[in-house]
């Protein structure tokens, strides 16, 4: 593992930098690597600092305002400031296009050619190369789209030419064509980036497939990446759900919620069965990005949350955070306002001699006197009290959070088992699965680093689709398979050339489903092969389980409309991540004990994580320690270590 | 309030209420039937005391934060608490009772913990029929109650854990949808039932006693915040009116006045002065009415602001009886919600702007601009109908501009997207932008209208517009000028025909119907407005050069780049304000 700076010109410097230390490290011929798998923030980054190129869209006559109206709601009810998000794209740079299609595809007015040539010279003129392209009904043809795409060929090479078709063919034209500019938007960004990277990957002796993660759980080819770059958009928190679906198979029967807890925010996701769930309605900003993501529910509560007392005299946390600079008081960087990792440090959960860049301990003086001055004296209560306060505050919000992601959908809680990452998650775990009932909790080897090592689990996953929207009941098998079949053909033709053989390559269909009259659908697998009719009655009769589980109600009676057909073509990439041996003792003797605050202070055995083996195991109180993280056990728990490493606290022990 | 409540037991148990609250409306939302509840979300589930005082709620459009606190104390004036038992639950839809409208059934639950009521949950929805003269329950030429729909008293449609069928049979029968009818009524019932879950385990962890006083305790945190905001305001008394251009059946211009008193932490609001009660659907009840002042004051005071009895109680309302704000018996109410009360909101603010200027919106598109078109689809021989409400430019405020295409105050449905309305219905969408330049200008900008152009397919179709502002331009506030009216016209070939702002008439086939909204009022003089700024907005089309000169004393000079002439602008500026300052 290596930890190296940023590299704020050029990202893939500080990439290049990493990959060349741990190499060293290991000491591993660069030749020798035949993969090199990457998650990247470069487009979310380019996006929300809105660093993005200068992008054109091309939309049909009479529509140029789609992307300034959006679904002409307000963000926020009462709030007479809360704005919209502006345009992605200016008006001034939208351009629109003589043309118009039809609902069922037909053309009504043939594409004004020359017009677009003018437009594309235009623009050229103008040095603007990234262009997106979203006219009315492309998702039922797309051929004045790829019309246009042929005719910037010629006119204007150099622009990289985003069609709404291809990037997302379908149907509501704010979310197409608000995925479609995203995509245009970060392309220029991500092209230039992976070039850089794969360049210098080359010049390092490198010659392994480059691999880049994307926000539907998967990875893709750096070339795809490259056209298709806002898939890449929500890669981040993809690899730590990764990661806990690997664990829930192993360790959890399958039910997980994950905990990705922060510095500033908590990233939950809940995974039933080994699956995490899928969504296609994420949003950026504000802003509607519709491709396949993993369903990933965040929240503004992280160890830099800031407490405050509000004008009614409640004590709150977040959602304003002190983030990494100057960060919470007890780092000493300035930072004076009270955070969650302060109250933590002041209750002696976190060991004050945990060094930071180049101090040797965390300022325990600093962090009681930001709780003392801005929330125990106004309140008149001791600082300890405060501290407590602030962390039952903190996890009663991400307890409400974890009962939106679950409950409100239909789950039973008792059936899960937390798994709690990220640099604070294995502090406030055990706590926050008490307040919810939940049985279990695992805290995974590496608790800071769990989102990467998830990504050693990613395969190859490309993603498709087309709107077809008809009553279950009436389609024909038929008509279905061939939607399907090009979709197939599409996916596997790109896996091959990608070096997988048929043996590795799994094809998945799903469809969009929705009662008719309704507007929102839901997901659900179809079998793969030839089609019949009892393979769609089965669909219908999951449709209207799943529907009766996430929602309380189904309607037997109630006509079934398929609206997006999708399919999602993987490549099995081999895994060869070994989990690391253990040196550790089943009995470790404590590092120390230490004076930690749970409904009063405690002298408490603290354990150095890396003496732990597997078939250690203890009742609480207890903290586990290491690198990059705490690890804190209650009274009445117990806790052990599997054989994998990690960590599984039982949060009920009779 | 001289107890000093735990902070901490405050925020987690204020938080844990609203949670109550919110997963009743999931509840609520999941196990619907009808698209009003399950897609719009028109409802609203919330927490009480057992004297009927709102302690939590989770609202999904505003115009239910004023009958949320009302319509449970009203009913226990009908209905005792003495007289409900466990396992009960209230029906009641009356509006002279709920302060709402018809199609708003609202079902009120008791919870008991170890035999000891400790708390109320409710909850409101629209359902997409109750009877009447016309599908919808919602007509625009009612003329008294009974018209709109069967009236339900305050009854027990649940004894001691046994459903009435009885009286749902009867309710059942008298309205178009039966079928939803019961599912949304089941789904009601599931929702206090998540309510009550919730509470009983609140109390069982917390203990009764803690929970009642934390009841108490929220109501009471979320009235210091209020009243510690209403006492920034300067004390005073500021009067506003603006009319309403008809009650559908005339259009006769109906006033609504409002007179804001502000002083100490309090503040004091009379409808004294607004018009008589309408023969048409417009008036708004009292619910309505409070839903306005409290959307108003939650808006201009803090947005973040808990919902429940303690904003409510620094506020003291008149709304005289008989009034287009407060009708009598039996008026009709049901489309009270489309324009009247965007204009007695356009009214507070407009008083309100007396005294917290920096605070407010000009007027905003002042209309919810509800736009039907139905027909018999050639194609499948069904009915059809598309009902949509049209946004509009958001009033400028102080220091930012109003923002574009967007609905304002009481509402805030999505759009239908074009491609949707195409593929479900015999029409073409031609066009569906902004307006540019119908927004008022200002240092600070209106929001743009928008235009919607829709050609009608097939033949036979009725096309039904209601929207205001057609006449009465939105105002401007600090010197900012007016948003441009709404207009509503059709083309049939070259020929265009204007229609009054509430119409209805069968159109032919491929003739088109196009509907302009009004844009939001300015803010601060327009010779204010930066000249960049300016220039950006004509580079983006949202001003024309013409106007930019006319309206901001900006010369734009002709090259592409849209450059600023500084020194020409700077010439301008200067005849413009002497022009002003000269006397008419």
């Amino acid at each position: 593992m290596a930890k190296v700076s940023s590299t704020p010109n050029n990202p893939a410097f500080a990439v290049l930098n990493g990959i060349k230390k741990v190499i060293r490290d290991c000491g591993v011929e660069p030749g020798m690597i035949n993969l090199v798998l990457h998650g990247t923030t470069v487009a979310t980054n380019a996006l929300l600092e809105q660093r993005a190129a200068i992008t054109a869209l091309l939309t049909t006559e009479g529509f140029r305002d789609i992307l300034s109206i959006g679904r002409q709601n307000r963000p926020h009810l009462y709030d007479f400031r809360a704005l919209k998000p502006p345009p992605l794209i200016p008006r001034r740079h939208t351009y629109e296009v003589k043309e118009r299609m039809l609902y069922n595809g037909e053309i009504m007015t043939p594409l004004d050619e020359t017009q677009v040539a003018e437009t594309a010279a235009l623009l050229r003129r103008k040095g603007i190369f990234s262009v997106a392209v979203s006219l009315l009904h492309a998702y039922k043809n797309p051929r004045h789209e790829v019309r246009i795409k042929e005719i910037f060929k010629i006119k204007h090479p150099g622009a990289l030419v985003t069609l709404s078709s291809e990037i997302m063919p379908e149907f509501r034209e704010y979310e197409r064509t608000c995925t479609t500019a995203i995509n245009a938007l970060v392309r220029p960004k991500i092209d230039f980036y992976l070039e850089s990277l794969e360049t210098g990957l080359k010049e390092s002796g490198i010659n392994g497939n480059l691999l880049v993660m994307h926000s539907g759980g998967g990875v893709l080819t750096a070339a795809r990446a490259r056209t298709e770059s806002a898939r890449t958009v929500f890669s981040g928190p993809a690899g730590g759900v990764l990661a806990g679906a690997g664990i829930s198979r192993e360790a959890a029967s399958g039910n997980v919620i994950t905990l990705d807890m922060g510095g500033t925010s908590t990233d939950i996701c809940l995974i039933r069965k080994g699956a995490p769930g899928y969504t296609s309605e994420g949003e950026i900003g504000g802003y509607p990005l519709r491709l396949p993501m993993i369903d990933i529910h965040t929240i503004g509560a992280g160890g830099g949350s800031i407490a405050w007392l509000d004008s009614g005299g409640a004590l709150r946390v977040g959602p304003s955070s002190a983030g990494a600079s100057p960060g919470p008081a007890c780092y000493g960087l300035g930072g004076t306002e009270p955070t969650v990792t302060d109250a933590n440090l002041l209750l002696g959960r976190i060991n004050r001699f945990t060094p930071l860049g180049d101090k040797k301990n965390l300022d325990l003086e600093l962090a009681g006197s930001a709780i003392a001055e801005k929330i125990a004296k106004p309140l008149g209560i001791e600082p300890g009290a405060a501290a407590k306060g602030i962390l039952t505050v903190v996890n009663a919000n991400m307890a409400r959070a974890v009962r939106v992601a679950s409950i409100q959908r239909g789950h039973d809680l008792r059936e899960y088992t937390l798994m709690a990452f990220g640099g604070a998650g294995p502090l406030h775990g055990a706590a926050l699965a008490r307040e919810l009932g939940m049985p279990q909790v695992i805290i995974p080897r590496f608790p800071g680093v769990t989102s990467a090592l998830g990504m050693l689990q990613a395969d190859v996953r490309l993603d498709f689709s087309r709107t077809y929207i008809d009553c279950l009941e009436d389609v024909t098998p038929a008509i279905l398979e061939r939607y399907y079949g090009v979709m197939e053909r599409e996916g596997k033709e790109n896996l091959l050339h990608d070096g997988f053989n048929d043996s590795q390559i799994i094809l998945n269909r799903s469809a969009d489903l929705r009662y008719a009259g309704q507007s929102c659908e839901i997901t659900l697998p179809v079998p793969g092969g030839t089609l019949a009719r009892p393979d769609l009655d089965r669909v219908r009769a999951s449709f209207h389980l799943v529907h009766k589980q996430q929602y309380g109600w189904g309607r037997e009676d109630s006509k079934i409309e398929l609206v997006n057909l999708r399919l999602a073509a993987v490549g099995k990439l081999t895994k060869t991540f070994n989990p690391p041996v253990h040196e550790g003792s089943v009995m470790p003797e404590p590092s120390c004990f230490r004076k930690v605050y749970f409904s009063q202070y405690v002298n408490t055995p603290v354990y150095r994580r890396e003496d732990l083996a597997p078939g250690f195991a203890l009742r609480g109180p207890a903290v586990v320690e290491q690198e990059d993280a705490t690890v804190l056990i209650f009274g009445g728990m117990s806790v052990e270590c599997d054989r994998e490493g990690n960590l599984i606290i039982k949060t009920e022990v009779r | 309030m001289t107890r000093n409540p735990d902070p901490v037991t405050l925020e987690v148990l204020r938080n844990a209420l609203q949670s109550v609250a919110e997963e009743m409306g999931a509840s609520l939302v999941r196990t619907a039937l009808s698209p009003n509840i399950k897609d719009r979300r028109d409802c609203s589930t919330a927490v009480y005391t057992i004297n009927g005082q709102l302690v939590a709620q989770a609202e999904h459009i505003p115009l239910h934060l004023g009958l949320m606190p009302a319509v449970v104390k009203a009913v226990l004036k009908e209905y005792p608490l003495s007289r409900m038992g466990e396992g009960d639950a209230i029906i009641i839809n009356d509006p002279y009772i709920s302060g709402s409208h018809l199609p708003d059934i609202c079902l009120i639950s008791p919870v008991y913990f170890k035999d000891r009521p400790v708390a109320l949950v409710a909850n409101l929805a629209h359902h997409v029929d109750v009877g009447g003269m016309v599908p919808g329950s919602m007509s625009t030429s009612a003329r008294e109650i009974f018209q709109e729909g069967i009236r339900i008293p305050p009854v027990k449609v649940k004894e001691g854990g046994r459903l009435n069928h009885e009286m749902l049979k009867v309710l059942a029968h008298n309205v178009r949808t039966g079928k939803e009818f019961y599912g949304d009524i089941y789904a009601q019932l599931a929702a206090n039932k998540t309510g009550e879950k919730r509470i009983l385990e609140l109390a069982g962890k917390y203990g009764t006693s803690l929970l009642l006083e934390y009841l108490e305790e929220v109501m009471d945190y979320s009235e210091r915040r209020m009243r510690s905001l209403l006492a920034g305001f300067p004390p005073g008394s500021y009067s506003f009116d603006d009319f309403l251009e008809g009650d559908g059946i005339t259009q006769n211009r109906l006033k609504i006045k409002a007179t804001v008193i502000t002083g100490k932490d309090e503040i004091f609001v009379d409808f004294t002065g607004t018009s008589h009660q309408a023969a048409g659907p417009v008036n708004a009840t009292r619910g309505v009415t409070m839903a306005c002042v409290y959307y108003a004051l939650k808006a201009v005071t803090d947005p973040e602001l808990p919902s429940n009895e303690g904003i409510i109680r620094p506020v003291k309302v008149i709304v005289p009886e008989g009034t287009l704000v407060n009708p009598s018996y039996p008026a009709p109410v049901a489309h009270a919600n489309i324009n009247t009360a965007q204009r007695i909101t356009d009214v507070l603010l407009g008083a309100l702007a007396q005294a917290v200027p920096h605070r407010v919106t000009a007027a905003g598109t002042g209309s919810m601009s509800n736009f039907t078109i139905g027909g018999i689809n050639p194609g499948t021989g069904a009915y059809y109908s598309y009902v949509e409400t049209y946004g509009g430019g958001q009033g400028a405020k102080d220091g930012q501009d109003g923002m574009d295409g967007v609905h304002v105050n009481m509402t805030n449905t999505r759009n239908t997207p074009v491609e949707v309305i195409e593929m479900s219905y015999p029409l073409l969408v031609r066009r569906y932008g902004l307006l540019p330049d119908s927004g008022g200008p200002g240092k600070f900008r209106g929001g743009l209208g928008m235009v919607r152009e829709v050609t009608v397919l097939e033949e036979g179709a009725t096309v039904s517009v209601s929207t205001e502002r057609n006449e009465l331009n939105p105002w401007g506030l600090a010197g900012g000028g007016a948003g441009k009216c709404s207009r509503c016209f059709l083309k049939k070939g070259t020929e265009t025909e204007l229609l009054p702002g509430k119409t209805t008439r069968t159109v032919p086939r491929s003739c088109s119907v196009v509907l302009e909204t009004a844009g939001g009022g300015g803010f601060g003089g327009p010779l204010e407005r930066e000249p960049g700024v300016v220039r950006e907005d004509v580079l983006d089309g949202l001003v024309s050069v013409e106007k930019a000169a006319e309206e901001y004393g900006v010369v734009i000079k002709p090259s592409g780049n849209a450059e600023v002439d500084y020194t020409a602008t700077r010439k301008l500026r200067m005849q413009c304000r002497q022009k002003k300052e000269r006397p008419l």
